[in-house]
């Protein structure tokens, strides 16, 4: 309120009061804002957390699946003589 | 009659325009009071090195001049505060004593601009070879002039440097803003003495409701140094992205290349 009787101090003095409300009002606003915006990110990380999370329960399902095959798969008896045979063959062609 | 209170803040510096020698604030005042052609009183708020002969001169240039005493450290805001709690005009006009007036109607022109719900209306300023100072600011994670440094006559794209049109804010060089406005918002952030004091204020004044304004058609020079480096204290940055930051990442107004 703006009175025709204030002296120069005392409008100084009141706008003085009033800057510092608006100002603390728009800082408020700011740290409000980033408090949403923070909340959102948590939420993104948290929901990219779970997608992780499933992700890593598929793979290391599908690695046990694969380490379980590789170790039933039979050596059959000519990959044993195909494997000697070239050991051999290089264990002539080695410098003296 | 609509009355305007110029509240002009000044230590009584002189320069160099045109190869002339002046005294900044006698020129600047005498150019407004010979255009204004409106009831106004101009407040010259005097820094404590403002020469007495300076404040002689100024009072040869009429009864609607009067000078205010500031003796403390330099503060802009709390200048142009001590300058408005001495008003009596329902519009303020916030001017720097380093500037001069170019075309006639330039008041009449910035207070038909600031119709109901305007806060504050800003000129277009030109350094004294043409180039334009001031269009209006846009605040687009910097800070900035619309147009800065170009030739004083562009119209830049969608033709923003040439027409009247709403902006993110305007320099307190040249700032006209009802007293209501002023008032309501309490004024200049004195927080803020030297930079960004105008942008807290036109963003105080969007917060509240009001349009922040730019109006070509009035035109003035602005003999600021265009090499000047603004020397900006930290707090400055700090208190500015503080209250306002959100705001002043997009311009809604002004696109991004002009």
């Amino acid at each position: 309120m703006t009175s025709a009787h204030e002296t120069p101090a005392e409008r100084i003095a009141r706008w003085t009061v009033a800057d510092a409300a608006v100002g603390l009002a728009a800082e408020n606003e700011q740290l409000r804002k980033k408090l949403v915006d923070r909340g959102a990110e948590i939420d993104d990380l948290r929901a990219r957390l779970v997608q992780l999370t499933n992700r890593i329960a598929q793979v290391e399902a599908e690695h046990s699946e694969l380490r379980r095959r590789a170790s039933r798969v039979p050596l059959a008896g000519f990959a044993h003589k195909a494997y000697r045979k070239a050991r051999s063959a290089a264990a002539g062609r080695r410098p003296r | 009659m609509t009355s305007v209170s110029a509240i002009v803040p000044s230590i009584g510096a002189t320069g160099t325009v045109r190869g002339a020698q002046r005294v900044f604030v006698v020129e600047s005042i005498r150019s407004v009071l010979a255009t204004a052609n409106v009831d106004i009183e101009v407040i010259v708020v005097a820094g404590r090195e403002m020469p007495p002969t300076v404040i002689d001169e100024l009072g040869a240039l009429g009864p609607m001049v009067t000078t205010v005493d500031y003796r403390e450290a330099f503060n802009f805001s709390t200048v142009v505060n001590l300058g408005a709690a001495h008003a009596r005009g329902d519009h303020l006009l916030l001017l720097n004593d380093d500037t001069e007036v170019i075309s006639t109607d330039w008041l009449r022109r910035m207070l038909d601009a600031c119709d109901a719900g305007v806060g504050a209306v800003g000129a277009k300023l030109l350094f004294e070879d043409g180039t334009l100072q001031h269009a209006g600011h846009t605040y687009r994670t910097s800070l900035d002039h619309v147009g800065f440094g170009l030739p004083g006559d562009s119209l830049g794209r969608r033709e923003v440097l040439g027409r009247r049109r709403e902006v993110a804010g305007v320099t307190a060089a040249c700032m006209l803003t009802p007293y209501a406005a002023f008032d309501a918002v309490g004024g200049f952030t004195t927080l803020l003495p030297g930079n960004y004091n105008d942008v807290d204020y036109c963003m105080k004044l969007r917060m509240a409701g009001w349009s922040i304004v730019y109006e070509p058609a009035a035109e003035l020079y602005h003999f600021e140094s265009q090499s000047r480096v603004a020397g900006i204290h930290p707090d400055e940055i700090e208190l500015i992205q503080r209250r306002w930051l959100s705001h002043l990442v997009d311009d809604p107004f002004t696109p991004a290349h002009v």
